[in-house]
């Protein structure tokens, strides 16, 4: 059997730690950060999700196998950006 | 209340093998859509990287007290609506329906707000085409229309989401039979989750670049 | 007799019965009539092209109509009849019974995926018959997004909703795989058409979500003239290419691999043998899934693309291929030694094997960047696929119609003429192809309706085989027909084969089995041979 939802404080503390996130993401990106702050940017917000996906929408209590197709599509889609972004990059070495 | 058993459909041997499909069904189903919007999301990637410049100067003209507040409702509409899933869960049908009722105004806010943002987006000529705004160079355009699509394909999304979500709260108003609703109560919280989770990644890449020169 | 009681056939036979069933057998034979009304429509467009080919200034058809015959044929192939035909034909109805199931584990998506199948082949068809498109299947930019006079949209619709339709049935067959296994099926005792229509389906699921955005994205550059893809608007067109065949490579797979499938239940019951390395069969179904995903520039060495990038890609095929020979390799291993008989449905398997030989082998001469430099847009390129798609996937489908046609019908065919007709068909179909990859290395160009007369011979050639070829066709579909009123009354297991399928009735009733089996064997457990090649009888 599954486990229970998690509990009221936990979503609640969560929700609280995405709002954070959101505007830490706005405070860095205002401020002069240099060739950093993208990249800041875009793992804090790669952060929120991986909160989402282990608390609401309940991964962390979930079995191996759903687990595997949850992170499946992320997967194929570093396959596509990966190989593209491959080909764009290395044009410059011509 | 009457709560009678929930019913298993022939194909299935129990209710446990029923709730896994479901389940795996849905985030099969999540898979796709991430690559539905990847495809858009890897020629954000390409052209930023080629027009860095063009693309923050595009990103200035977008509103960010529209787009910011947009993402604390959203993220908001998560809580609720994974407070509604616990409250299923616990089988309280008053909670449950409160939290899906709060789900679907903080989603309509949503929509209203964006119907606001992209009157005012027109009304500044920021849609590309022959009227595109002459004050933007070339690539703001190819920008605005990665923000037009992508915006506009999650907005379709979030309209499919209140749908469902809509369908499921009259059901359960009506029948009163929570414990039969509980998995598909679930699985439209899955869809919604995805769709805020879209929205966290669409917000710093379409209203935040080079903000702060 | 069978037919003394209520069989999936004759359970309802009102047309409501039929329209609304969320029978998966039902649903893979509504699959089977409808695939065969687009590829009717195909054939018809290759027929015409190749009379138009028989003279080098062909005057049959003017270009622009013959621009649109190569594209009709290839859109309505591939999407319409060639992703679909094993999986939601052979797919829809064995795998539940394959697996000891009583159906796939969301029917009604399964009914749904139909109805999506025939609205975006509504709007194919209707782009057909207002005159056509004209890019090539391909549909690259920014011809297809701005200069194309052709009905760009509405073709690229039909197969967008289409699209939709064969992400269902792939996620169905997921979730029917792995949540509905009768008690004692094992991942391992499953038999290989399982394992390759699990493979198939995490290819539909994943790969087919790009095509749906990037024919949207093309759809809408072309309404609003503005977009990702035309230079002009400062667009890259290989953009495009890179998101058209991140799907349309892994596309060729989905197409395949079920005929694998196919391959590994035939061959393991007209040889009565054990399929040999039924692990490293299975496993590779699952790697050719994966690594194909890794290829697709392969298709884009003269776009443009970088050099470095064409390198990794073109390393990365040849790494493809390894799994592919693994099967066949295992497949011929487990002839050796076998008690072969040639059936029908054998015969067209041997045919794959074969066929598919050539055609993996020309593949990694085109996986060879300084070749493909020479022969890419030839029709050394053409041979190449239509030995995959029609010398092998074609042929196994038909090797797998006849297979399970008892099974599914409950009739026999005449089993002379199916074998006369298989030999038909290679014959034809050799004559047909083989010569293009003559052609192909003598520089002609694929997609053009003239050509240089020192191609003439080997034109004339390939449509006169053609024609046998489409005889090859033509034969099946009268002798199934006919069978279906005249042929003989199947016996529930007609060819003595292993699988949870030959355990229940022809036709099988409704609920598929009147108890679900427990499975403690392993597949292909056929009797072990002695010294002499005869079967040890127990």
């Amino acid at each position: 059997m599954k486990a229970a939802s998690p509990s009221t404080k936990s979503l609640a503390i969560t929700w609280l730690v995405l709002v954070v996130l959101h505007f830490t993401i706005l405070g860095i990106s205002m401020l002069e950060f240099g060739g950093i702050g993208t990249p800041v940017i875009l793992t804090l917000a790669v952060v929120q999700m991986i909160l989402v996906m282990l608390v609401f929408m309940e991964l962390s209590r979930s079995n191996k196998l759903v687990r595997l197709f949850a992170v499946a599509g992320f997967f194929w889609l570093l396959i596509q950006f990966t190989l593209t972004a491959g080909d764009y990059l290395m044009r410059a070495f011509h | 209340m009457p709560e009678a058993n929930p019913t298993v459909a022939e194909q299935f041997d129990d209710r446990q093998q029923q709730r896994d499909a479901a389940t795996l069904g849905m985030w099969t189903f999540l898979a796709t859509e991430v690559l539905f919007f990847g495809g858009l999301f890897l020629a954000y990637t390409v052209y930023r990287h080629f027009y860095y410049d063009d693309f923050g100067a595009g990103s200035k003209r977008t509103d960010l007290v529209f787009g910011t507040t947009n993402s604390v409702i959203l993220i908001t509409s998560s809580l609720s609506v994974a407070l509604a899933v616990r409250a299923a869960n616990l089988n309280n049908l008053k909670s449950t329906l409160r939290w899906l009722v709060v789900t679907l105004l903080l989603a309509a806010s949503f929509l209203v707000i964006k119907g606001f943002e992209y009157h005012k987006d027109i009304a500044s000529n920021l849609v590309p085409g022959p009227n595109f705004t002459p004050t933007l160079p070339l690539h703001a355009q190819t920008f605005f229309w990665l923000y037009w699509a992508m915006t506009g394909l999650h907005a379709v999304h979030v309209m499919v989401g209140m749908s469902v979500l809509t369908a499921i709260t009259l059901l359960v108003w009506r029948q009163r039979n929570l414990p039969a609703k509980r998995t598909t109560i679930e699985l439209a919280g899955l869809y919604w989750h995805f769709v805020d989770i879209v929205w966290l990644f669409l917000y710093p890449l379409l209203y935040l670049v080079n903000r702060h020169s | 007799m069978s037919d003394a009681r209520q069989n999936y056939l004759s359970a309802g036979d009102t047309v409501k019965s039929w329209l609304l069933t969320t029978d998966h057998k039902r649903i893979g034979i509504l699959f089977l009539l409808s695939i065969l009304f687009f590829f009717s429509i195909a054939a018809a467009a290759a027929a015409l092209m190749r009379l138009e080919l028989l003279h080098p200034q062909g005057h049959l058809v003017v270009p622009d109509t013959y621009n649109k015959l190569f594209t009709i044929h290839g859109v309505l192939m591939v999407w319409f009849f060639l992703i679909p035909s094993i999986p939601s034909v052979l797919g829809n109805f064995l795998v539940p019974l394959m697996i000891g199931a009583r159906d796939v584990a969301f029917p009604r998506l399964n009914l749904l995926s139909w109805y999506l199948f025939l609205t975006g082949g509504f709007f194919a068809f209707h782009a057909v018959i207002l005159g056509g498109v004209d890019t090539g299947w391909t549909f690259y930019t920014p011809y297809s997004s701005a200069y194309s006079n052709s009905h760009v949209v509405e073709m690229a619709l039909g197969i967008f909703i289409a699209g939709f339709g064969s992400i269902l049935t792939g996620l169905n067959f997921i979730i029917t795989i792995q949540t509905m296994r009768a008690p004692g099926l094992t991942w391992f005792r499953l038999p290989l058409f399982v394992w390759s229509m699990f493979a198939t389906s995490i290819i539909l699921v994943l790969a087919t979500p790009v095509l749906a955005i990037t024919l949207l994205l093309m759809g809408v550059e072309r309404v609003w003239g503005i977009g990702l893809f035309n230079p002009k608007l400062g667009g890259d067109p290989v953009l495009f290419q890179h998101l058209f065949w991140f799907y349309s490579h892994p596309a060729v797979y989905i197409m395949i691999l079920p005929g694998m499938g196919v391959v590994s239940e035939v061959i393991t019951c007209f040889a009565r043998k054990q399929i040999f390395g039924y692990k490293f069969v299975a496993f590779s179904s699952v790697a050719i899934a994966i690594i194909g995903f890794l290829v697709w520039g392969h298709h884009m060495f003269v776009s443009t693309q970088s050099l470095y990038a064409g390198l990794t890609f073109s390393l990365l095929s040849f790494l493809v291929a390894i799994p592919s020979a693994i099967k066949v390799f295992n497949w011929t291993a487990t002839l050796y030694r076998g008690s072969i008989s040639f059936e029908a449905p054998m015969l067209y398997i041997i045919g794959f094997i074969g066929l598919f030989v050539v055609g993996g082998l020309t593949g990694l001469f085109l996986a060879t960047l300084a070749v493909d430099v020479h022969v890419h847009g030839t029709y050394f390129v053409v041979a190449h696929f239509h030995y995959i798609m029609v010398g092998g996937m074609v042929t196994a489908f038909m090797g797998g119609l006849h297979y399970w046609w008892p099974k599914m019908t409950g009739r026999l065919y005449p089993r002379r003429l199916a074998q006369v007709a298989a030999i038909i068909l290679f014959i034809g179909f050799n004559l047909t192809f083989f010569p293009q990859f003559i052609l192909g290395y003598l520089g002609m160009p694929r997609r053009v309706h003239d050509y240089a007369p020192e191609f003439q011979f080997y034109n004339v050639c390939s449509t006169c085989g053609a024609a046998i070829l489409g005889l090859g066709y033509l034969l099946p579909l009268l002798y199934f027909v006919w069978s279906l009123r005249y042929g003989q009354k199947a016996a529930d297991n007609p060819w003595q084969a292993t699988g949870l399928e030959w355990k229940t009735t022809s036709p099988p009733p409704k609920h598929n089995f009147e108890v679900i089996p427990v499975v403690t064997e392993d597949p292909y457990n056929y009797p072990p041979l002695n010294d002499y090649g005869e079967h040890e009888h127990a």
